[in-house]
């Protein structure tokens, strides 16, 4: 994203005007995150009006407007973020010619233009989401298929979401003494077929940096070599070139389950760098270790997680995006606060993308998390529960 | 009907199919008219009694009945069900279609005869009328048979209110206690490399069910890729991938049979990789084959944290299989030395007895799967003298006497259910192949059934069964068979799917409430965790959306804890799961219902780490 013009200063409660210009679906999810209810919006639309008295005469011109936002649609999948307002009045005289006051008008964000957003609330996470889609480091893609015998997922993973690009399925004749074993082989073909064919309609291989085959047993490496070899036969540039792209990894299923382990396993660690969503699964991995080794230093739910970090023992706070940009204004800045003041103690708070798996899964955990510095059997003691009359109140001692 | 005659048999193709009582009163003409309406209140009269028919229904079964108002009074009366009758009968007309027909007890030779008769109706395309193939039959066994005209044709995804007559009843009772032969499904489980497929391939040779020729020309094969000792392994690999890398992925099953019982092997994989694909060998048998490599360090290897002997055996006892026989494979290799045996033996007993066997569920043959002592005829080398036990084969039959004993009791009282394997069509366009397992019941040509979730009714046209792939007038509790149907919709149809009789009905969801008995796992299991569901065939992604209370694994109804944080290793729990993918609903029996199908293992990152009973489906 570019930030074209900035007038304001981003601190608290000033509020500024940024001219921005998106560039990349990531750049819609920052957007997303960042546009709230009633921040104001400033772009030009084809917008028609009638001006004569009797309302003959209609008039569809380029007009500069300037709305105040009420709703929002957003879909990863198919890059559309689009917002609902209603227009304001304008004291400057830029925008809002001869349009009344409170007409409804939605603007669907694209690449192609510039907007300005008027935002009276900036808080630090705000400023951090809009400072890193604003710099200028590469934002590449991780490409992933994770298949299995007759199913596979074409996905693409970027920074902030796990976007399922396609579901290739094919149900392949189990196999029977009498079955034809050729008709076998030949909807295997037909598979793996399928999957290239999806590989050159979906990625972008100027965009993307890995594309991550996983698979249990051999099927990703197979398809590695169709992939390979279907290039080849069609003189396909765009993968020869970039064959060292490819990373074969082998997951225990052909689910979307299957990349989170990959994302977490070890080995592969070193070749997905210190990605994002890496780095989301592992410290949910982590966390379930902990409550595994019953070692007292994992906790969830808002009430343990807040006595926490009240008593300044938090390691690492993991908390979702759905809680960090909640629309009630009280609650994000509980939550700000609560990150805030887990960072001045030497812990980490690391938000959640809930387009992740493993955010998705912390969103079903009361959507927020904490590891601990050191263990606090009676967290959870006197903290008040409905069911109060079960006295073993300890998760952990199970 | 008993005026029936030749002519009118010729005749009967004319007659059309009726879709209103309108169209048929113009069929008639006046002489039949007015026979009808006499006939019409007299029958009427007699059905008040029964509810679900209507003035048309009457109407046809009169006119079948060539005008004969008891007759019509008799058939209608099978038919439909008696007002306020109690519940028990509502499940099913099954029972009542086979047992209250007066037929005289079918002889072999009749039955033989009916089977006859079932291929040449394959030809013929109009099943409208049932009593299209009745040319050579007897006068006496006719009348039995032609009872019912079809309902109409059932519209795509409308499930049937009534349920229909087999074509040529046959007494369940009289045919499970007299005509049956013991059957077996047993699936062959054992970490991968412990000679599971070449120990079925063996079998299947010894045994006559494939042929020396292509035994010869599958090690002219295997030894040309330098794979010579996989060759009786290739009779049940039969892909190109797995016998390059010899391995086995999928399942495959087989059929044999020996003078004392029919038998339907499953293979399964042992590689962990296709675990998924063992569960679904595990779903289909009754008991298990656990292939054993007793060889030098290798039955050690199967047998630690990561070989699949245990989880496999663990599988084999979440999904309620009774009996374990222990195949001591590759006995060759270690001089068939008894130590080994009994060293081996001792270790996995103790396992057996920490999951949960008794010691009389388990039974040890030594044998070797590649040179064949052991298993079938083949007799035991000078250096085996302290085995004088039955033989593999033996050991099965043995088996199969006693698993059939009590699986029969569930043929009679209880509901037909088929648990679908595959699905495969036809040029036909409402025909559909499945192939699969009945769980319970028996089902026989003619009648029709519901296959959830799509709710479809469909007509079985025809069953077909065994290694010759014969087509059979019957098909009972536990039997693989492969059912035509007729009326159905097989896009709309999946392996892992279930079939009903009519009235009785599964429920489908994408959210259940199931009792979870966790295993030793080194991730505990929380709210939202994902998980991977299995019920036989079906393999779904899930999530575990609530933990409700942890229960007493020894009396699940009583809770230990109402609170659950985390479910960790080695508990039982009350636990809300939910599917993830939202595009279609699986039908699912709670554990009450049906023991076998009620029951689900999930998995995560790659390890069975928790069995389920399906307590509820919304």
């Amino acid at each position: 994203m570019k930030l074209l013009n900035q007038s304001g200063s981003l601190k608290f409660k000033d509020g500024a005007a940024l001219q921005l210009q998106p560039e990349d679906k990531e750049d819609l999810f920052t957007l997303y995150q960042l546009i709230d209810q009633d921040d104001e919006l400033i772009f030009k639309k084809r917008f028609t009006s009638t001006v004569d008295a009797d309302k003959r005469k209609k008039t569809t011109d380029m007009v500069k407007l300037r709305i105040q936002v009420i709703s929002r649609e957003f879909d990863m999948k198919d890059e559309f973020l689009r917002y609902k307002g209603s227009t304001v009045e304008d004291d400057t005289g830029k925008t809002n010619h001869n349009i009344a006051a409170g007409k409804f008008i939605s603007y669907t964000i694209s690449y192609a233009f510039a907007f300005t957003l008027i935002k009276k609330n900036f808080d630090d996470y705000a400023r951090n989401i809009l400072k890193q889609a604003c710099t200028p480091e590469a934002k590449a893609d991780t490409a992933a298929i994770v298949l299995q015998e007759g199913v596979a997922h074409v996905c693409v993973l970027t920074a902030s979401s796990t976007i399922l690009k396609q579901k290739i399925e094919y149900s392949l004749p189990k196999k029977k003494t009498s079955t034809d074993i050729m008709k076998f082989d030949e909807k295997t073909e037909k598979f793996y077929k399928a999957i290239y064919t999806s590989i050159k309609k979906n990625y972008d291989f100027s965009k993307i940096k890995m594309i991550l085959l996983c698979s249990p047993g051999f099927y990703a490496k197979t398809l590695y070599d169709k992939i390979i070899a279907y290039a080849s036969e069609e003189q396909n540039r765009d993968i020869l070139d970039n064959e060292d792209m490819f990373l074969v990894a082998h997951s225990s299923t052909g689910y979307l389950q299957g990349i989170t382990e990959v994302l977490k396993d070890p080995v592969y660690a070193s070749k997905l760098q210190d990605t994002k969503y890496s780095r989301e699964a592992n410290i949910m991995d982590d966390f379930m270790k902990h409550l595994n080794d019953d070692d007292y230093k994992a906790w969830y739910g808002e009430k343990e997680v807040f006595k926490a970090a009240e008593m300044g023992a938090i390691d690492e706070l993991l908390i979702t995006d759905i809680l960090a940009r909640s629309p009630d204004l009280a609650q994000r800045k509980k939550y700000m606060d609560l990150m805030e003041s887990v960072e001045s103690t030497g812990g980490r708070a690391i938000v959640f993308s809930t387009l992740h798996i493993s955010g998705e899964e912390l969103d079903r955990l009361t959507g927020i998390a904490c590891i601990l510095q050191y263990p606090l059997p009676d967290l959870d003691e006197g903290l008040d529960y409905e069911d109060e009359d079960d006295e073993d109140g300890d998760a952990q001692s199970v | 009907m008993s005026q029936y005659d030749e002519e009118d048999y010729i005749n009967e193709d004319e007659i059309p199919e009726f879709h209103d009582e309108g169209e048929l009163d113009d069929y008639l003409n006046d002489e039949e008219y007015d026979l009808m309406n006499q006939v019409l209140p007299e029958v009427k009269e007699g059905m008040k009694d029964y509810h679900g028919w209507t003035t048309f229904n009457l109407k046809l079964a009169i006119l079948d009945t060539d005008f004969g108002s008891k007759e019509a009074l008799h058939n209608l009366r099978k038919h439909y069900k008696k007002k306020k009758n109690n519940v028990d009968n509502a499940m099913g007309n099954l029972k009542i279609s086979a047992a209250p027909t007066p037929t005289p007890s079918p002889t072999p030779a009749s039955l033989n005869k009916t089977k006859k008769s079932v291929p040449s109706k394959s030809t013929k395309d109009d099943i409208d009328i049932l009593s299209d193939d009745e040319d050579e039959e007897d006068a006496s066994s006719r009348h039995w048979v032609k009872e019912e005209v079809e309902e109409k044709i059932i519209k795509a995804y409308k499930r049937a209110a009534q349920p229909t007559k087999p074509r040529n009843p046959i007494d369940v009772k009289q045919y499970i206690d007299t005509q049956a032969k013991p059957h077996l499904n047993f699936v062959v489980l054992g970490h991968v490399d412990a000679g599971k497929s070449t120990l079925m391939g063996r079998l299947l040779y010894d045994i006559g069910a494939v042929d020396k020729n292509k035994i010869r020309k599958l090690k002219k094969e295997s030894e040309q890729i330098g794979k010579g000792s996989f060759h009786l392994a290739w009779v049940m690999d039969q892909t190109t991938e797995e016998r390059e890398r010899g391995v086995t992925v999928s399942i495959c099953t087989s059929d044999f049979k020996t003078p004392a019982a029919n038998f339907t092997i499953v293979d399964a994989p042992g590689h962990r990789d296709f675990v998924p694909n063992a569960i679904a060998g595990v779903s289909q048998a009754d008991v298990a084959v656990l292939s054993v490599d007793c060889g030098t360090d290798a039955f050690e290897s199967g047998f630690n944290l990561d070989g699949q002997t245990k989880e496999h055996t663990l599988l084999a006892r979440s999904m309620d299989i009774s009996t374990i026989v222990v195949a001591m494979n590759k006995m060759d290799t270690v001089d068939w030395s008894a130590i080994r045996f009994y060293q081996i033996q001792d270790e996995l007993m103790e396992w057996f007895k920490k999951i949960g066997y008794k010691e009389d569920q388990i039974k040890w043959v030594p044998l070797s799967g590649f040179s064949g002592e052991g298993v079938y005829k083949i007799p035991y080398p000078e250096e085996q003298n302290w085995y004088d036990g039955p033989s593999l084969v033996e050991t099965l039959e043995t088996v199969a006497t006693k698993v059939n004993v009590e699986s029969r009791k569930e043929v009679l009282d209880k509901p037909f259910i088929f648990s679908i394997l595959e699905v495969t069509t036809t040029k036909k366009h409402d025909e559909s192949i499945l192939a699969g397992k009945v769980e319970s019941g028996s089902i026989q040509p003619g009648e029709t059934i519901t296959i959830y979730p799509s709710e479809q009714s469909c007509l079985v046209d025809k069953i077909i069964a065994g290694r010759e792939q014969e087509a059979t007038s019957i098909a009972v509790k536990g039997d693989f068979v492969t059912l035509k149907l007729r009326q159905s919709h097989a896009k709309d149809i999946e392996g892992g799917d279930l079939c009903a009789s009519v009235g009785y009905d599964i429920k489908s969801a994408r959210k259940f409430k199931i009792r979870l008995s966790t295993f030793q796992m080194n991730r505990p299991l929380l709210p939202g965790t994902s998980v991977m569901l299995f019920r036989g065939v079906y393999e779904q992604p899930a999530r575990i959306n609530k933990l409700l209370t942890i229960v007493d694994p020894q009396d699940p109804s009583k809770v230990l804890k109402k609170k659950v944080k985390h479910l960790p290793s080695n508990q039982t729990a009350v636990v809300e799961i939910e599917l993830t993918e939202r595009r279609r609903w699986i039908p699912m029996v709670t554990i009450d219902e049906n023991k076998h199908i009620g029951r689900v293992i999930i998995r995560k990152d790659g390890r069975s780490v928790a069995t389920g009973a399906i307590l509820e489906v919304e």
